[in-house]
């Protein structure tokens, strides 16, 4: 009996010792100061970030098969585990697979090229190449669906921002210029493909609205105070 | 001994219960952190007004953290190696530190949530507060959690008979919990703090 217990238990206890402990979390700094200089090191993103989940997974993998013992105990807890933890990275897969248009889109109107936005001002022609945040006519003239901006916004923006676009409290964002700090194209985006995780709709897809028609509702927030 | 031996093959799985409902316990875990971590990813760069990640996150403040956090596995897993090889000296000391460590991470943590409320970041601002402070708040909370069940079973070790007969199953899984809390530690410090924004 006594020798069927002590056989149980060395089974339980991974033949780990002291030094290796130490000598595992030594490993487990160096790494983390080498993720720590790999994100100060200017390398491309790509590179850097599959780099930096690289590292990661390897932390990860020796605090879960070494620390937490996953590698010496029974096949019962590693199948455990390793069913939950493939479940969450099918969720993650699947909920960044569902609600990553959202970013492809803004890429897409960040391409847009520059003459296309501008020639989307209103009545304006001047079409030279502005400096950012620059109107290149009169943002209070621009015109929506062939009505003036401002009785656009009036229709349309007020009930979640507010009708001097003060903002909502837990509807709209102010739209007022000293706070939309965020390049043309961002706002671009935000009413032609809405934003995830707000109230804020697709203006494209529910109203029609043409680029031309947003970027006069763009240079409007922007540049004209209510 | 005897009692001990009987226990453990009790259970048509030939594994001790209380440790296998920790693993599954852990294996629910993934799904949550997972579920935050993502809700974070999606959220990520869709911020309509600062303060943005760029703007108020302290990685060296918090590479000290990670640090601290990473030691504290360490020292559990020595508390683990003292249960189990009765230095019940060295298991008090150790968990004592690991008790320590995590409230150190966690001061780490209050103070940077107060620092991000005073550049106006909070739960309400944008995306990205209500993405970070869900995330890294519930990860704080599970690292409270820990201290107060590492806490007990220090105190628990104190008294006349210790932890009793299942003293190295008690740290065990109370180890297991700690390093889950740290490896969660390890990806959202990753993608937080070192990914590029």
């Amino acid at each position: 009996m006594e020798h069927e217990a002590a056989a149980a238990q060395h089974n339980e206890h991974p033949p780990t010792t002291i030094r290796q402990y130490v000598m595992i979390g030594l490993i487990l700094t160096v790494l983390t100061v080498i993720e720590l200089w790999l994100s100060y090191s200017g390398l491309p993103h790509g590179p850097l970030i599959a780099a930096l989940l690289f590292f990661s997974a390897v932390k990860f993998v020796i605090v879960v098969a070494l620390f937490m013992h996953l590698r010496f105990d029974h096949p019962l807890f590693r199948r455990m585990f390793a069913f939950g933890f493939v479940l969450a990275a099918i969720l993650l897969v699947a909920l960044l697979g569902l609600f990553w248009g959202d970013h492809a889109s803004t890429d897409l109107v960040g391409g847009i090229p520059e003459g296309a936005v501008v020639a989307g001002h209103g009545d304006s022609e001047e079409g030279e190449a502005e400096g950012e945040g620059e109107p290149a006519g009169d943002p209070a003239a621009g015109m929506v669906q062939g009505i003036p901006v401002a009785e656009f916004f009036q229709a349309n923006c007020v009930a979640c921002h507010g009708p001097n676009r003060e903002g909502v409290t837990g509807l709209g964002l102010p739209l007022l210029p000293s706070v939309l700090d965020q390049p043309d194209e961002f706002y671009h985006d935000t009413i032609a493909n809405g934003r995830t995780g707000t109230a804020m709709p697709s203006w494209t897809a529910t109203k029609g609205l043409t680029d031309a028609d947003i970027d006069a509702l763009v240079q409007f927030i922007k540049h004209v105070e209510p | 001994m005897a009692a001990a031996h009987e226990v453990q093959h009790h259970t048509s799985t030939g594994v001790d219960n209380r440790k296998l409902l920790m693993w599954v316990f852990l294996a629910s875990e993934c799904l949550f952190f997972g579920t935050l971590i993502s809700t974070y990813l999606i959220f990520k760069g869709e911020s309509l007004v600062p303060p943005r990640p760029e703007d108020v996150l302290d990685i060296p403040l918090t590479s000290a953290s990670t640090f601290v956090l990473l030691m504290s596995s360490l020292t559990m897993v020595l508390a683990v190696y003292g249960a189990q090889h009765g230095r019940i000296g060295m298991m008090k000391g150790m968990l004592l530190c690991t008790v320590l460590l995590g409230l150190g991470f966690l001061g780490f943590q209050v103070y940077e949530f107060m620092h991000f409320v005073h550049e106006g970041l909070s739960l309400s601002t944008n995306q990205f507060g209500a993405s970070f402070y869900v995330l890294t708040g519930f990860h704080g909370f599970h690292v409270g959690i820990g201290v107060l069940y590492l806490t007990s079973l220090l105190i628990g070790s104190m008294r006349r008979h210790g932890l009793g007969r299942d003293r190295d199953l008690w740290v065990d899984t109370a180890g297991l919990y700690w390093h889950f809390v740290d490896i969660v530690w390890i990806v959202i410090f990753t993608i937080i703090y070192l990914m590029p924004h």
